[in-house]
């Protein structure tokens, strides 16, 4: 009886977790921001979404050349990235958001690692952890007065020193806008 | 299901009473609504070890005792907080800063300099001031509360009224 | 406090603050007040002074706990009713569903067409990649100055909240 009920648990979940290998709005790691259309008026909208089978890609063609890039694109499986610019006719719309999705985040339990406000910018980042130290997911919003709004979230088995090494190596200082897909 | 309804009374009863108490002593909203959702967990699990008419005193002990031990691990840290929110840091600290029209007199102490008053009191009269003025728990259950006796509960409300008093004559005549 | 105290000795001191506080028995509450009306001019000026003290404290609200709290919380309810599910013909039932729809899904994967792109979609897709981590790594870069100049003068020895660990070991090094 108890092999058959462990043989049970285990098929079921065999069969669970094939089921839902792409769908990554099941990962623990993944989180909606809604309807954020509202803001994407004017020229100051860019919106970047990879998913699991582009990230592999860019990780396979990546692995000779920037083989750190490969190797935590491998462990992702989504990248997700709004940005919009902010005046005074949507700023409070877009505080009022984040205020809201700060509510929502720490409601599904992730943890509010920093949240920053004043002066010219308010900052809030998010980590989605399994077990003690394992990240699946990383949310950042951030609001620049008179400048932009920025809405990240990657999902997938996360190192956050390795983002930060690897996001210092292409801050390009030039860069202004990411190019819309 | 008896429980569940037991339950859900008790928590929209002392859910704002648990978390005002731990951001008096705690000192931080974080670590305030850390404790109080360890309470209500803790609540939860011990339902039926208790009789109702003696929830509150075991609800703010258990609070209490939580807090004590959240200010006993972060000693060090007592002054930092992840929330870097300048604003409110400002509205504690900067009162008298000339912010606000109101003359500056015994008669117009504002709300939050009171309360800044009170959270620099010492944790055992901070613990009875707290539970006695803001949150109106009696000498006997802030006496169960704290496992102390009841003439210790009325010493320390008098030390803390004095405190406070001392601490907030000093602020008006500085002003 | 700098009142004249030489005529108030701590035991009318003690009632004064009880009559203020409004928890003075009626015995006490009037002896101060026939002080305070008559022979003691002190009296009544500290206990007007504590008044409007007690005043202020007891108009103090109560923090209201955030709903976050109360919504994070999981009540797991026991269900102890586990005989029906132990019977033979729901066991078989079980399993058949369950390798039905295992084989539903193989033939569904087997079924799916794998995505195809281009280079300049793949190249695209590098770029956007290096410039989502570059917005994490300013955002990153901002927070860390912050907690370092306002937060975390020294290093931590031993950091209790998950979140301090993290912070102290990734954006400062600890």
């Amino acid at each position: 009886m108890k092999h058959t009920i462990i043989s049970i648990i285990f098929i079921m979940l065999l069969s669970v977790c094939t089921y839902a290998q792409d769908d990554y709005s099941k990962e623990p790691g993944y989180f909606d921001f809604g309807d954020l259309s509202v803001f994407e008026k004017g020229d100051g909208v860019t919106e970047v979404f990879l998913e699991s089978n582009i990230l592999q890609m860019v990780s396979a063609v990546t692995e000779d050349e920037e083989p750190e890039l490969s190797a935590m694109l491998n462990g992702l499986k989504l990248v997700k990235v709004n940005v919009f610019e902010v005046s005074d006719k949507n700023e409070k719309g877009i505080t009022s958001k984040i205020d809201d999705l700060d509510k929502k985040l720490v409601s599904q339990k992730w943890d509010r690692i920093v949240r920053s406000r004043g002066g010219d910018e308010n900052v809030n980042v998010y980590i989605k952890t399994s077990g003690k130290t394992d990240i699946q997911g990383l949310v950042v919003t951030t609001l620049g007065k008179n400048d932009e709004a920025v809405f990240v979230n990657i999902v997938g088995s996360i190192d956050l020193k390795k983002i930060g090494k690897l996001g210092a190596k292409f801050d390009i200082p030039s860069l202004d806008k990411i190019d819309k897909q | 299901m008896l429980e569940a309804i037991s339950y859900k009374v008790l928590v929209d009863r002392y859910k704002n009473k648990i978390f005002s108490y731990a951001l008096y002593m705690v000192k931080n909203r974080m670590d305030a609504e850390d404790v109080a959702q360890e309470v209500l967990i803790r609540l939860w699990n011990n339902m039926g070890k208790f009789r109702l008419p003696a929830a509150g005193s075991w609800i703010m002990r258990t609070t209490h005792n939580l807090c004590i031990d959240y200010l006993r691990r972060n000693q060090v840290m007592q002054q930092r907080s992840i929330f870097i929110d300048e604003e409110s840091e400002e509205r504690i600290i900067d009162t008298d800063k000339g912010n606000r029209p109101e003359i500056k007199t015994q008669q117009n102490i504002t709300l939050d300099r009171i309360k800044a008053a009170v959270q620099k009191l010492p944790e055992n009269l901070k613990s009875v001031f707290v539970l006695y003025e803001i949150e109106g728990f009696k000498y006997r259950e802030i006496s169960t509360t704290l496992e102390i006796p009841i003439n210790s509960v009325k010493v320390y409300l008098l030390r803390a009224r004095k405190k406070l008093q001392e601490d907030l004559k000093e602020y008006a005549t500085q002003a | 406090m700098q009142h004249k105290r030489e005529n108030i000795d701590e035991r009318i001191l003690e009632k004064i603050i009880s009559v203020a506080y409004n928890d003075a028995g009626l015995l006490d509450k009037i002896k101060i007040h026939l002080l305070a009306g008559g022979k003691n001019p002190d009296v009544k000026k500290i206990l007007e002074e504590y008044k409007r003290t007690a005043i202020k404290i007891k108009n103090i609200p109560l923090d209201e706990c955030p709903d976050s709290v109360i919504e994070s919380l999981r009540i797991q309810t026991r269900n102890e009713n586990k005989s029906l599910f132990l019977k033979p013909a729901y066991i078989f039932a079980i399993i058949t569903f369950i390798i039905s729809t295992i084989i539903v899904v193989t033939l569904n994967q087997n079924n799916e067409e794998k995505p195809h792109y281009t280079k300049a979609e793949i190249e695209l897709a590098e770029k956007q990649v290096k410039e989502s981590l570059a917005i994490v790594n300013n955002v990153f870069k901002r927070t860390e100055t912050l907690i370092q100049e306002e937060i975390f003068p020294k290093r931590i020895g031993k950091p209790i909240h998950k979140s301090l660990s993290i912070i102290n070991e990734v954006l400062i090094g600890g």
